[in-house]
């Protein structure tokens, strides 16, 4: 664990905030790139269905 | 373009606000909440209720507004009033601000005119300040009821939009309860406060109306 | 005007971001690496800012910035749908705002936790900055709440224009208002973000991650109104396959 910054008293408030900020923007990313990829996947699905029904 | 849509709409509104006498229950609710149960809940040193009355009083406003504003449109939205309204042959941004104006009347402006009994009874001193204060409590009172209309408006077509309304009210209402408490309390920036208050209720009953109208024309199509 | 069509043109739209998103999630990357490099090993620390609780600042500021410019952005795009009815717009303005309540919310966390070693409490009344952007996240919620709460999606686009242009013209009075408060409430001290004058070896990392949040954002932005882009046309062929068949 030796390559961790070495942080003074306020270790845990600083590990928490940035945990914080790799949480809610990891979220975030996830989430939005999860949704894009559903919602292309849902219009290909759309796409094959109407090449089939017609 | 004829005025008579805009005073049927002011009459229409404070006769469904007042309710048959029980819309004055209202306002008197919210003062009486606020006078007895606060003191109940927070303690009695005479102080403290000094120093929160004209704070307490502010909420008390701020929400008797929103309590009221979920009524003024949705009801012309669900028995398809709202259609003639825009068809009326005023400006729908009048129509709106003399429905908003009138609930006002009814729910803001008593609490407005009870607010130097209310701070008597939160120990503040009796004087000439009482009844500027009434005018701080009217005039923010408007700020509030307009800028809620705007939630109102929006939130028309929107079953129980109660919440909804308040959440787009908040951020609106914080000018003026800092201005108006500024204003108040008499702080270091007691005497531009009043100033800032009015230009803030100023702000509201310029745009909110255009607001209103956009947002009624949206809860009618 | 022709840069511009790009953005009221949703295939033009689709086109770029194939290839801008991707390189913005790339700098985004790069810059946000070396500021966390930066801001936890190699900035010194400062015991006039308190010690390395300082170091939230990397997060905290360009969380801040980005809470205050996403809400402008979201009513910029919001005035350009009313006006001109780009469909792009709106898709722009609904797709910042989840983001937007994000790194407000983020803001608003790290503003807290910040704020417990330094000042004791776990919120402060009196700093100006984290209560304009608390009221901010409540624009922003506001906005989601009310776009869901819409039938269709052009109510939705019509209601959220409202109340995003509503909302932006009362920002700066929100921010004086409060700036009034807190300039009359403050009795300690706020230690603010950036000193009494920021050095450069602060600055820098400050900068850069700012940098890196903002094309992150960006890159999302553009992802998310991709997202919704197919959405809305999967939709439409269904309508058409509906109606057609």
């Amino acid at each position: 664990m030796d390559f961790l910054p070495h942080l003074d008293k306020n270790a845990a408030y600083i590990w928490a905030c940035y945990g914080l900020g790799l949480v809610l923007i990891g979220g975030a990313v996830i989430g939005v790139v999860l949704k894009a990829r559903a919602a292309k996947a849902a219009l290909e699905r759309m796409n094959a269905d109407e090449k089939d029904a017609s | 373009m004829s005025p008579a849509p805009i005073l049927a709409a002011f009459r229409q509104a404070l006769s469904e606000a007042w309710a048959g006498g029980a819309g004055a229950l209202l306002p008197l609710g919210f003062f009486a909440g606020a006078a007895v149960l606060v003191p109940l809940g927070i303690g009695t040193e005479p102080g403290m209720l000094r120093a929160v009355g004209p704070g307490i009083l502010w909420v008390s406003l701020a929400l008797s507004s929103l309590v009221t504003l979920e009524r003024i449109f949705q009801a012309d939205v669900e028995d398809g009033a709202l259609d003639l309204w825009l068809q009326a042959g005023a400006p729908v941004s009048a129509i709106a601000a003399a429905k908003t104006f009138a609930h006002w009347l009814t729910a803001g402006l008593p609490l407005a005119l009870m607010s130097p009994v209310l701070a008597l009874m939160f120990q503040a001193e009796a004087g000439a300040d009482l009844l500027t204060g009434a005018l701080i409590y009217g005039l923010g009172g408007l700020a509030f009821f307009f800028w809620g209309g705007v939630g109102a408006a929006l939130s028309a077509t929107v079953r129980r939009g109660g919440l909804l309304i308040a959440l787009i009210a908040l951020p609106l209402y914080v000018p003026t309860a800092i201005f108006g408490s500024m204003a108040m309390s008499g702080a270091a920036g007691g005497d531009s406060a009043p100033l800032f208050l009015a230009a803030s209720t100023l702000f509201a009953l310029a745009l909110a109306p255009f607001a209103m109208a956009a947002a009624l024309r949206l809860a009618a199509d | 005007m022709g840069m511009l069509s790009s953005f009221a043109n949703p295939h033009r739209f689709l086109a770029l971001s194939n290839w801008l998103a991707p390189l913005f999630y790339a700098l985004a990357a790069m810059l946000i690496g070396w500021g966390l490099w930066q801001g936890l090993w190699m900035v010194p620390k400062d015991e006039y800012q308190g010690g390395d609780i300082m170091r939230v600042m990397f997060v905290h500021v360009p969380a801040a910035w980005l809470a205050m410019a996403s809400y402008s952005a979201m009513a910029a795009a919001s005035f350009i749908w009313f006006v001109w009815r780009h469909e792009l717009a709106d898709i722009a303005a609904k797709a910042i705002a989840p983001l937007g309540a994000t790194w407000t919310a983020l803001c608003l966390a790290t503003g807290s936790v910040w704020g417990k070693p330094t000042w004791g409490t776990w919120w402060q009344w009196d700093d100006a900055r984290m209560m304009s952007v608390l009221f901010l996240l409540f624009l922003f919620l506001g906005y989601m709440a009310l776009r869901a709460a819409m039938d269709s999606r052009q109510k939705a686009a019509r209601a959220g224009a409202i109340l995003a242009m509503v909302g932006g013209l009362n920002v700066p009075l929100i921010k004086f208002s409060v700036d009034m408060f807190t300039s009359l409430h403050q009795d300690s001290s706020v230690i603010t973000s950036e000193g009494p004058k920021m050095a450069a070896v602060y600055l820098w990392p400050l900068l850069m991650s700012g940098l890196g949040h903002s094309l992150l954002f960006g890159a999302l932005v553009m992802t998310l109104m991709r997202a919704e882009i197919w959405t809305r046309r999967a939709a439409r062929q269904r309508a058409r396959l509906l109606a057609g068949a």
